[in-house]
């Protein structure tokens, strides 16, 4: 490593965490680009800080809330701001009066261009009243009403579809991972058992060669012991009948000297 | 009025400007500070993922990690009027966060941490699997994940708060410094040996994995 290396190598790091000044990171900048071994320390760095990013964000289990205790309304009602105390305070008189005036049997009816208002009493009928308003038309105000609620549930429908297909696919990469970690599992267990299963068919195998190899031994061995035994006994039987025929000839040939020399005496 | 809690998960905030966003945080603590429970959990729909995600890299076990998240924000929710509106709400929510995770992981037996997470993998077991191509990228990429969890794992808490606050929330070594109570030389120091050791640690992974 060259010298100065040691004072350059400290700065890398900082370098890429951004805390170096201009003129250090150019210096820096022009030892790595002659230097070899500083452009691998920084790549070693950049490699590290690639790794260290594949660690991302992972999806919430759930949301965090906080679900203050049921006390805490009173709490929260005793600390309004002092607007809120007064609009209570006018809501709470107006209720007040409604509720009077509805004791009261107060009734206000519209009429001309202003309103009559009676107490206690039915109000008079006046001059002849504006022409009725048009009536409802029910069965078109029930149909737009079911479209409605039928618009609301089929939201409501593909909602609920895209979150459980979401969910689904969420447990099945799960399940798929966990699946295949028992997967693992089980093919190792198979192919332990696989191997030790051909270890012990071989070695039957062998005992069972070795055994057949051995006996065929020695039956061929008993055998031509048999048969040399045979052979051997077959010969001394022709010996046998060799040396009488001998015997025969031998006294055949004697008894016609015999007769050969009487002739010729 | 404020509106019923479904609405605040439902509606689709459109992106506000930096400055309309902070006023709006500002307002919610506001509200949170009088009790207001839907405003506080305003706040907490907007900071839960990272918090999450924070304790979730430096317990490496999500169930602890969202035990630490819950607790974070019940904390936070009952000490709201302790929090001075001149300071960052994020840099407060931090130093509450960190110190949750820390304590937690004191409170551990001494060791590498094993989580019983279904993310972590027996490489060894996965790896006699032929791959398929539809599994290979994903499974080098968490071999990869797990790899630098490991080597995370091995890092002291402080070391760990400072590297997290640092890469995965971007934050300045001044903000990281008002978080962990620490001068600033101490944080650089935690963060480049930290570094030091994962580059070490990590060194044999490809890259591009």
């Amino acid at each position: 490593m060259e010298t100065g290396c040691e004072t350059f190598r400290d700065r890398i790091p900082r370098l890429f965490l951004g805390d170096l000044a201009t003129r250090e990171q150019e210096a820096l900048e022009h030892h790595i680009s002659g230097c070899r071994a500083c452009a691998d320390e920084k790549e070693s760095y950049s490699r590290t800080l690639q790794h260290l990013q594949s660690v991302a964000d992972e999806p919430l289990p759930r949301h965090f809330f906080v679900y203050p205790p049921e006390s805490g309304f009173r709490f929260s009602f005793l600390r309004l701001a002092p607007g809120w105390y007064a609009a209570m305070g006018a809501a709470a008189v107006l209720a007040a009066a409604l509720g009077l005036a509805a004791l009261a049997r107060v009734q206000v009816r519209s009429q001309d261009e202003g309103y009559l208002v009676g107490i206690g009493t039915p109000v008079p009928a006046g001059t002849p009243a504006a022409p009725a308003a048009p009536a409802i038309d029910t069965a078109a105000l029930e149909a737009r009403i079911l479209h409605a609620v039928d618009e609301r549930n089929r939201r409501v429908k593909l909602e609920w579809l895209r979150t459980f297909r979401a969910e689904l696919g969420r447990a099945q990469s799960r399940l798929t991972a966990e699946q295949r970690k028992t997967l693992a599992s089980a093919v190792s267990e198979v192919e332990a058992r696989l191997t030790a299963r051909v270890d012990s068919t071989a070695q039957t195998v062998l005992q069972h060669a070795d055994a057949s190899i051995s006996g065929l031994y020695a039956e061929v061995t008993a055998e031509r012991t048999r048969d040399l035994a045979a052979v051997g006994a077959r010969i001394d039987r022709l010996a046998v009948t060799g040396a009488a025929k001998n015997n025969q000839t031998d006294a055949i040939l004697e008894t016609l000297l015999q007769v050969a020399e009487s002739r010729v005496k | 009025m404020h509106d019923s809690l479904d609405s605040v998960i439902s509606e689709g905030r459109p992106a506000m400007p930096g400055g309309a966003e902070e006023a709006q945080e500002m307002l919610w603590i506001s509200e949170s500070r009088r009790g207001d429970a839907v405003a506080f959990n305003r706040l907490v729909l907007k900071w839960e993922r990272r918090i999450f995600n924070l304790a979730l890299r430096m317990l490496e076990d999500r169930d602890e990690a969202a035990e630490a998240a819950q607790e974070v924000f019940l904390s936070a929710y009952r000490n709201i009027r302790r929090f001075r509106q001149d300071a960052r709400f994020s840099t407060w929510l931090y130093r509450i966060a960190v110190n949750q995770c820390i304590s937690k992981l004191r409170k551990r037996p001494p060791g590498v941490h094993v989580s019983l997470d279904s993310n972590e993998r027996d490489s060894g077991i996965v790896a006699q699997l032929p791959p398929t191509e539809s599994h290979e990228r994903d499974f080098l990429i968490e071999e990869t994940r797990a790899r630098v969890r490991k080597a995370l794992a091995t890092l002291g808490p402080e070391q760990r708060a400072v590297l997290e606050l640092k890469f995965y929330q971007d934050l300045t070594f001044e903000q990281i410094a008002e978080i962990i109570p620490a001068p600033l030389s101490t944080i650089k120091s935690r963060l480049y040996t930290g570094l030091e050791m994962l580059k070490s640690r990590l060194g044999s992974l490809q890259a591009g994995t």
